[in-house]
């Protein structure tokens, strides 16, 4: 009987990976017309890059690296993913409502809360055959 | 769940740290089962009681009792 460790990522993958969102960030903004705003937030995509790298000593900054895997740690992680998912899907129907009081079209915002239910949906069904 | 993993590991010489890489898992983990934050999964558990060469009720009380 093997305990659920999941295999400890590289230290150094998370904060790379996070860092080379810059590329994609500036580019998208450069070819928007707006290469500044595209630096301002490629620099914050490194500089949050920088804080994951060195903050070594910092037990959550471990476990955002995912340093430290086991079980424990995937239970945190899908908790906090859990949160995030809850935040992300409140704000958007407060956008959703906002926006349509405004006489705007809510539509951006109804399809990303619509694929929100739709993911969330699928993930149950696959979930419970699975389980 | 009241467990009895501190008491059986000081008793074998053992530091948190040396634990955890026994059982393939952080010292945050271990740590965070003997202060009764967490608790294990039913492998973990298991191997928790073979490591200690316990059985599994020997280790943990599933009715608080020490």
């Amino acid at each position: 009987m093997q305990t659920a460790a999941p295999s400890p990522q590289p230290r150094r993958l998370v904060p790379l990976f996070v860092a080379v969102l810059a590329i994609p960030t500036f580019l998208a903004f450069w070819i928007g017309g707006n290469p500044r705003a595209g630096l301002i937030w490629g620099s914050l995509s490194v500089l949050f890059a920088l804080i994951l790298a060195v903050g070594g000593r910092s037990d959550t900054i471990r476990l955002l690296r995912g340093e430290d895997d086991d079980e424990r740690t995937l239970e945190l992680e899908t908790r906090a993913t859990m949160l995030t998912a809850v935040a992300l899907i409140v704000a958007l129907a407060v956008l959703f409502l906002v926006t349509a009081a405004r006489g705007d079209n809510p539509l951006v915002y109804g399809l990303l809360l619509l694929l929100a239910e739709v993911t969330h949906l699928v993930a149950l069904a696959v979930l419970n055959r699975r389980s | 769940m009241k467990n009895e993993v501190r008491h059986l590991r000081t008793a074998g010489g053992l530091s948190q740290a040396e634990l955890a890489a026994a059982l393939k898992v952080s010292r945050q983990t271990i740590n965070a089962i003997e202060t009764e934050r967490y608790m294990p999964s039913l492998p973990l558990a298991f191997a928790l009681a073979r490591f200690f060469d316990k059985s599994i009720e020997e280790v943990f009380h599933a009715d608080g009792s020490s």
